[in-house]
């Protein structure tokens, strides 16, 4: 909460500071000084800076972030139209990376020093380093423009849903594996493991009782933290492919100075990003029965 | 009884086994495949930007309609009719070539200036925190949590929306931007290194904080910063073409990978290069630093190294 409130605050300062008058830019250029200074009147921007900040937190608390001053709708609205979009390509994009990347990272892990863990190695440093714009364009030019398998934008269909999602999804699929390789060697070396071997267990109970599961733990932690690197992927994924999503949203917002909306976006991203912060925390609880909150 | 070692002997010794350390940490570079081949890229793109004026066939911003979107080794239409685009020409007639070349500058002066800049503030945050305690680092760490809340790159663009584009307003964003890592880095070292007894018995002997932390702290935290530091090099590397490329990041009269990139991504269907190897430059560079840092971690990591 505490978080939230000081985003507001640090963006409301940050947007404001942004040069050119925007009343100015809402209305025609054959607007005169006097409907300018009239409809600054009308939307409160000849308040003094903080006393527009209390009513805009006012307003927060009410869950009304304003009104877009280009498209004249409300910011709530506009973001909720846009988030099922945004949610279904970042969820898309997340499941790809975990169902490909924590299979492969426990292979390696297990195969360590082989010929597979090298490449492995190799493939995901170059995932990690790959722009993620230019992973766009190259998945365009190979399935849209050359081989024409796949649309190259929008949203609807399922095919158009592939190549953004796989384009969103590669850099955590690398930061993942990588991930679950390292955890998967240090879990292997705890001496639980080895009772368990001694017990006799069968090694598929090994595997995915003892060795997965506790593996997962600082894969977890890290990808909560990450989160904000998915949204901020989300932004240009979304604007390559002319995804409808808030992240197109927040650039359109940037560049055309719709105050409301640039803090709208900022806001709700932060604020995903401490629920799902949260959601990290209590999957600790499925992860680990020893910790329990109270 | 022998006598304690005087204090010129004592220092002689911890000098002997830093430097063989270091030496240690070098052989081991030496002998991996993935850090020479970091070592190399890393290094010919650092000649390549130095020497950019030189190398360049022509100005990278130089125009010619007439040449517009030829393709790579193709033969200038108008003008120098002998001058051959070796990687093509984009939309206005430019020499890819010699923008790529020029690119090379600007992504390596905005990733070694942001990453310097960062690890400048993070370090001093970092030591406050850890140094002083209390309140001081309960809300010196609460600005973490906070920084870290904002998507780093929504952040970034309306940072550029408000102060302009610019490579000097990159840095500037950058640096606000990537000081976090720093900060907990050296204050969770602190934190570790305040409580033992060597730096308890040079506080008892009087020795500033300052000093304190220049002299002991710093070298312990060495390796692990300068790990954090290539990587964030690579990322700021990235974060600059993903700027430039939203057309928020440098101006549109120097040449920077992202731009290039995204003015020929109007003509993926016509002239597919100017979409090909700007990106290739990028990942290139960016990979090397990423091999190069790896290295680095497990060279620096005094447990692996034997």
């Amino acid at each position: 909460m505490l978080v939230l409130l000081a985003v507001s605050v640090t963006v409301f300062v940050l947007v404001r500071m942004i040069p050119g008058d925007p009343v100015r830019l809402m209305l025609s250029i054959e607007a005169t000084d006097e409907d300018v200074e009239r409809f600054r009147r009308e939307i409160g921007y000849d308040k003094p800076i903080y006393h527009q900040y209390f009513i805009y937190l006012n307003n927060l608390l009410k869950g009304d972030l304003g009104a877009s001053l280009r498209a004249r709708r409300p910011v709530m609205e506009m973001i909720l139209e846009r988030m099922p979009a945004t949610i279904e390509l970042a969820s898309a994009a997340t499941i790809i990376s975990f169902l490909i990347a924590v299979p492969l990272g426990t292979i390696a892990a297990y195969k360590r020093g082989t010929v597979f863990d090298h490449l492995f190695m190799f493939l995901t440093m170059i995932g990690q380093s790959m722009p993620i714009f230019w992973l766009g364009i190259l998945l365009i030019i190979l399935f849209s423009v050359q081989l024409g398998w796949l649309p190259t934008s929008g949203r609807g269909s399922f095919s158009q849903l592939i190549l953004p999602s796989i384009t969103l999804s590669t850099f955590f699929m690398a930061l993942i594996a990588r991930m679950t390789r390292s955890s998967v060697l240090e879990v292997l070396g705890q001496p639980y493991i080895l009772t368990a071997v001694a017990k006799g267990l069968k090694e598929h109970v090994i595997l995915f009782v003892h060795t997965i599961r506790n593996a997962m733990i600082p894969v977890v932690t890290v990808l909560g933290l990450q989160v904000g690197t998915l949204l901020g992927g989300s932004v240009i994924t979304e604007t390559i492919f002319a995804w409808p999503g808030v992240g197109r949203l927040a650039v359109s917002a940037i560049y055309n100075r719709d105050y409301p909306l640039i803090q709208g976006t900022i806001l709700i991203s932060a604020a995903i990003f401490v629920i799902v912060n949260l959601i990290v925390d209590l999957s600790y609880l499925i992860l680990d029965p020893k910790i329990k909150y109270q | 009884m022998s006598p304690p070692p005087k204090e010129n002997e004592r220092l002689d010794n911890a000098n002997l086994t830093h430097r063989s350390h270091g030496r240690m940490a070098f052989r081991y570079l030496m002998g991996n495949t993935a850090a020479k081949t970091g070592l190399i890229i890393v290094a010919v793109w650092t000649l390549v930007a130095v020497l950019a004026p030189i190398i360049a066939p022509v100005d990278p911003n130089s125009q010619n309609l007439y040449n517009r979107l030829q393709r790579p080794l193709s033969r200038a239409v108008k003008g120098d009719t002998d001058f051959i685009f070796l990687l093509g020409s984009d939309s206005l007639g430019r020499d890819l070539l010699s923008r790529l070349i020029y690119g090379a500058k600007v992504s390596l002066f905005v990733g070694l200036a942001s990453a310097l800049g960062s690890l400048a503030i993070g370090c001093v945050i970092g030591a406050l925190a850890g140094y002083i305690g209390g309140r001081t680092d309960e809300f010196l760490m609460a600005l973490c949590d906070l920084q870290m809340a904002f998507p780093a790159i929504l952040m970034a663009l309306a940072i550029m929306a408000v102060l302009g584009s610019g490579v000097v307003n990159l840095v500037i964003v950058f640096t606000v931007t990537g000081w976090v890592q720093y900060a907990r880095t050296l204050r969770a070292e602190i934190l570790h290194i305040k409580e033992q007894d060597f730096v308890k018995a040079s506080r008892a002997l009087g020795a500033y904080p300052a000093s304190i932390i220049m002299r002991h702290i710093l070298p312990n935290a060495f390796s692990a910063i300068l790990v954090l530091f290539s990587f964030q090099v690579a990322q700021m590397i990235t974060m600059e073409a993903a700027l430039s490329f939203l057309g928020v990041g440098v101006p549109t009269t120097i040449p920077s990978w992202g731009r290039i990139l995204a003015d020929g991504r109007e003509f993926v269907y016509s002239a597919m290069w100017l979409s090909l190897l700007p990106g290739m430059c990028l990942m290139s560079l960016v990979a090397g630093i990423y091999f190069l840092g790896d290295a680095l971690r497990d060279a620096l990591d005094p447990l692996l190294v034997k």
